[in-house]
């Protein structure tokens, strides 16, 4: 390969990804709140507005938060592009998203039918301006790239589930349109948390776990084949949803097999790790490899307990709790807070080690300006986290059950999410001096032709 | 002439994230005219490359031996001026 004549764009301005880093916890910080507020009642059913408000701060509002930015800061290291659009309309979809998850958190709240249209407006002009954006990249992108095509799937999956999420609050936004969307919110639940979650942790994985914990590579050819069966289990699933053709068990089946030799691979390959330098962010995968391994199992004993007297477990709120939680913030959110430990710190990084080559005098200031990984998050401040992070996560799981414990587990989800937003912000803090301090120098092309 | 052409190497393969990066442009600072870099490693690390454009380098890249399922490449790096070296590394690489 040679790379003359293509001109690489691969470290993105870090306000473009940040923006989204830093806002995504603020609404893991409301959720907190709201457990809160409504306690033990949070538990009540599936079905009630607050547990619908409460699933999509996270999934919304902390999870989508953090994939777009993060697709665009994954996007250019990758394969050496920015994603287009400019600055203007990093804004804008930003605004729309946060503006979108706060109206449709409010509107689940007080059952407005104002303020749903209001989140369908902005959740829709969001979206389709981030798809617009990444759309000519996956089209023209001819490249092999395996991130490239987990992307490709990603997105498609990410219209099924957003699509029927839309779909669905039009029928909230305007009651008399008289839509029957009960049938879509499982298929739009399962696409988000099977394919979406699932998906999106197996194109950070490959990217992420041999890139900082130096295992193996992931097989291209594997990922390629799992993803593809995945979506193709989850579309034939819901054609026999919809079709009420009943194949289910066997397509519950597959799914399974496919989950858990995803989860199975990705923990060997983490058992790899060449240099075994003690490293807590990589607690944070196998938690959250763990939890979808634990799903389902849990999620088997279910089936079959209902259907037979030796298993005691049963299809119940609780246990729809419990499944919702595993897969939300076991498998999804632990990921993520993982993931970020890892890319915020390398985003400033290479941000502060390209400004310092084009004001060369800089580097030899005392102390260093170029802050290395460690200094931006420290191990201590990732310890703190993941210990807040299995706190607050197991006792969710405890209050589901023995519901005084809702109002702990609220506040340890809390001081999880918020202590997530201060080392990001104490991150970009830093990360801001030193820049200061970097532009002081002079600004000249650095001379690596001077030992001649 | 050529007999003079200098390789530096460094292996990068068992590093982490950043510190191929790292390692490299500390030989990036040291390296002088009639000296080219060899760099293996296990990924293509496109910062780099664009790095080593904006700071005029040249630099080509090679697939190295492969065990099982891993791939090394080995990157060659000089300074684009210095044509000897220039001359040397696009006859040979
Ligand atoms: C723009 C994006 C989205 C919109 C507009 C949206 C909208 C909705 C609506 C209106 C419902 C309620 C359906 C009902 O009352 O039966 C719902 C349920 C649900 N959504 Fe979304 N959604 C979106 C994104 C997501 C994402 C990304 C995920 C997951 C990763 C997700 C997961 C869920 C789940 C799990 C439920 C069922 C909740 C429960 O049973 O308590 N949604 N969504």
């Amino acid at each position: 390969m040679n790379t003359k004549g293509l001109s690489l764009n691969t470290i993105p301005p870090v306000s473009i990804p940040l923006r989204f880093f830093l806002t995504a916890p603020l609404f893991g910080v409301l959720a907190a709140m709201m457990v809160l507020y409504f306690g033990q009642d949070i538990w009540g059913s599936r079905w009630q507005a607050r547990s619908l408000a409460l699933t999509h701060l996270l999934t919304i509002g902390f999870m989508l938060m953090v994939m777009i930015g993060a697709l665009y800061q994954f996007i250019p290291v990758m394969i050496g592009q920015l994603i287009p659009g400019g600055r203007k309309r990093v804004a804008i979809v930003h605004l729309f998203l946060v503006f979108g998850s706060l109206s449709l958190m409010s509107a689940f709240l007080i059952q407005e039918t104002i303020l749903f249209q209001l989140a369908l407006i902005s959740l829709a002009v969001s979206v389709f301006l981030f798809a617009l954006s990444l759309l000519p990249l996956l089209i023209t992108q001819l490249n092999d790239h395996l991130i490239v095509y987990l992307i490709r799937i990603l997105f498609c999956v990410l219209i099924v589930t957003i699509g029927l999420g839309l779909f669905m609050l039009l029928a909230y936004a305007y009651p008399n349109l008289i839509i029957n969307y009960r049938e879509y919110t499982d298929i739009h639940a399962s696409w988000g948390l099977i394919g979406w979650v699932v998906i999106l942790i197996m194109a950070v994985s490959s990217q992420v776990i041999p890139m900082f914990f130096v295992t193996p590579d992931f097989s291209v050819k594997y990922l390629k084949i799992l993803s593809l069966l995945i979506v193709l289990t989850l579309a034939m699933m819901s054609l026999m949803a919809l079709t009420k053709i009943d194949i289910q068990a066997i397509l519950n089946l597959l799914l399974s097999i496919e989950l858990s030799f995803f989860t199975i691979y990705t923990l060997q390959l983490i058992n790899q790790r060449k240099r075994k330098i003690p490293d807590i962010t990589v607690s944070f995968w196998r938690v959250s490899l763990f939890s979808l391994m634990i799903s389902i199992v849990y999620w088997w004993l279910l089936v079959l307990g209902t259907n037979s007297e030796l298993i005691p477990l049963k299809w119940s709120s609780q246990s729809e709790f419990t499944l919702g939680l595993l897969l939300i913030y076991g498998l999804a959110i632990s990921a993520i807070i993982g993931m970020l430990q890892k890319i915020v710190p390398f985003l400033l990084y290479l941000n502060l080690q390209n400004l310092s080559f084009k004001h060369p005098d800089s580097m030899s200031a005392e102390p260093k300006l170029v802050l290395n990984m460690k200094q931006i998050i420290t191990n201590q401040q990732s310890k703190v986290q993941f210990v807040l992070h299995i706190s607050s996560y197991l006792l969710l799981l405890i209050s589901i059950y023995w519901v005084k414990f809702t109002w702990l587990a609220g506040l340890v989800v809390l001081i999880n999410f918020s202590w997530l937003f201060i080392t990001l912000l104490r991150g970009f803090i830093l990360f801001s001096k030193k820049r200061k301090a970097i532009l002081m120098h002079p600004e000249m092309k650095m001379e690596f032709t001077f030992n001649k | 002439m050529e007999k003079q052409i200098k390789e530096l190497f460094v292996d990068v393969s068992e590093l982490e994230a950043p510190k191929p990066f790292e390692e490299v442009i500390q030989l990036l600072k040291q390296v002088k005219s009639g000296e080219y870099i060899r760099m293996r490693h296990r990924k293509k690390p496109l910062p780099l490359f664009q790095f080593l454009q904006e700071n005029g380098f040249d630099s080509c890249i090679l697939e190295s031996a492969s065990s099982g399922n891993a791939v090394f490449w080995e990157i060659i790096i000089w300074i684009k001026d210095d044509k000897p070296v220039h001359d040397y590394c696009t006859r040979t690489f």
